[in-house]
């Protein structure tokens, strides 16, 4: 008793033909970031700097296309959303792991996976940041027992969406999700165009 | 122009299909029974996922499995007599949130009198997709009749189900004080059953993200 999708790939490839279409898809993934441009650290800290909203541009437009894309897909019932991961809400955590992942970014040009994009066209500071990233999980691995109750029980909340945290239907959130994108795509070009002619030093 | 043409096609585009999710809804648990009805209809006519006592008796002493017993009858008849570990999930509070929370790699085992409200309860949890879910075949009454009257060779005529209510008198309600709550292992009657507990694994859960 299942719907389409989630497809059973382990089911029906076993798991040599699951390994096969992970990596397809990592690697389809990873082309569709290096064509958009963020294999390279300056474009991806343009954002920061408001001179290059594309990151904002294409990650929003893919936040929205897969949003309205498995709402509809479970409306239909051909999706079961309840089989989809969703990653355990750890409030305190969340917060100050944003935050320093956000300074990482800032300060490395690359987010963890946009430094392997760019480790794939043998970009040197891909390399030495993927190198970071390989530290930094160590490090982390070991000193987290330190800080253990503050990582796994500092504001877990579980498996929570936004519709099922203020109660209301996931189609309302659609909607205002959308809205914010667009006021946002719109907002940012204005910013380009601004921090253009602030650059060329024009009015 | 072109490329602002496509940015106004595709921001109408998003904006109708966010409209249209608003207006048709998500399904509801019902919406799902009903999707499922077919099937859930075969899985309960199939008596495969109806235990014996006896199964579930081997269960309760099985340390390897994970078992999570929900009872779903009413508060008092909670109150009159259970098996020992049963949390009480009376029909009437059970939705699509209860099935999340159960775990997936736990044998789950509805109760009730008779069967009735443990079918409804399969109906629903099952159609929220749990897995490893069971009923207790012939509910607390043939319990009752094996492990509290000795009746080893009792069954349960699924072709005539009564009333969902116990037909054992108690003289107090004595929840799981009852001996029958959790017979002893060596002392209770052994009687052969046909296993139909296969516990299917949760599937993987991969987690994503840019990274």
């Amino acid at each position: 008793m299942q719907t389409l999708l989630p497809l059973d790939v382990l089911g029906f490839l076993g798991p040599v033909g699951n390994v096969l279409i992970v990596i397809a898809l990592g690697f389809g993934f990873g082309f569709v970031l290096e064509r958009a441009g963020f294999g390279d650290a300056r474009k991806l800290a343009a954002q920061f700097y408001l001179h290059d909203m594309t990151v904002l541009k294409v990650m929003f437009t893919a936040i929205v296309v897969a949003m309205v894309l498995i709402l509809w897909s479970s409306a239909f019932q051909l999706l079961d959303f309840e089989r989809l991961w969703v990653n355990p809400t750890y409030l305190g955590p969340g917060v100050l792991g944003g935050l320093i992942l956000g300074m990482g970014f800032i300060i490395g040009g690359y987010c963890p996976g946009t430094a392997l994009v760019a480790v794939s066209t043998l970009k040197i500071d891909g390399a030495f940041f993927v190198l970071g990233v390989i530290g930094g999980l160590f490090a982390f691995g070991e000193v987290v027992p330190a800080f253990w109750q503050f990582y796994l029980g500092s504001g877990a909340l579980g498996r929570l969406t936004i519709p099922e945290w203020l109660g209301v239907d996931p189609g309302l959130i659609a909607v205002i999700v959308v809205a914010m994108a667009l006021i946002f795509f719109s907002a940012a070009e204005r910013i380009e165009v601004w921090a253009k002619a602030r650059k060329e030093g024009t009015p | 122009m072109k490329a602002r043409a496509w940015k106004l096609f595709g921001a109408i585009m998003l904006s109708a299909l966010a409209l249209g999710l608003m207006l048709i809804g998500q399904p509801s648990a019902e919406d799902r029974i009903a999707h499922w009805q077919d099937e859930l209809d075969q899985m309960l006519a199939s008596r495969a996922y109806h235990l014996d006592p006896g199964e579930l008796f081997t269960l309760m002493y099985d340390t390897k499995i994970k078992l999570v017993m929900l009872d779903v009858r009413d508060e008092w008849e909670y109150n009159l007599f259970h098996l020992v570990d049963a949390q009480h999930a009376p029909l009437s509070k059970l939705s699509a949130q209860s099935a999340r929370q159960l775990p997936d790699d736990a044998v789950t085992v509805l109760i009730t009198n008779d069967e009735q409200r443990a079918n409804q309860a399969f109906r629903l949890l099952k159609a929220q997709g749990l897995k490893n879910l069971y009923l207790l075949g012939g509910g607390l009454n043939l319990w009752l009749d094996i492990y509290a009257e000795g009746r080893i060779d009792a069954h349960y005529d699924y072709t005539k189900p009564g009333e969902d209510v116990l037909r054992h008198q108690l003289a107090a309600a004595v929840g799981e004080m009852h001996p029958a709550a959790r017979p002893e292992f060596a002392a209770a009657p052994q009687r052969e059953y046909e296993k139909k507990v296969v516990i299917e694994q949760p599937g993987p859960q991969v987690q994503g993200g840019c990274g």
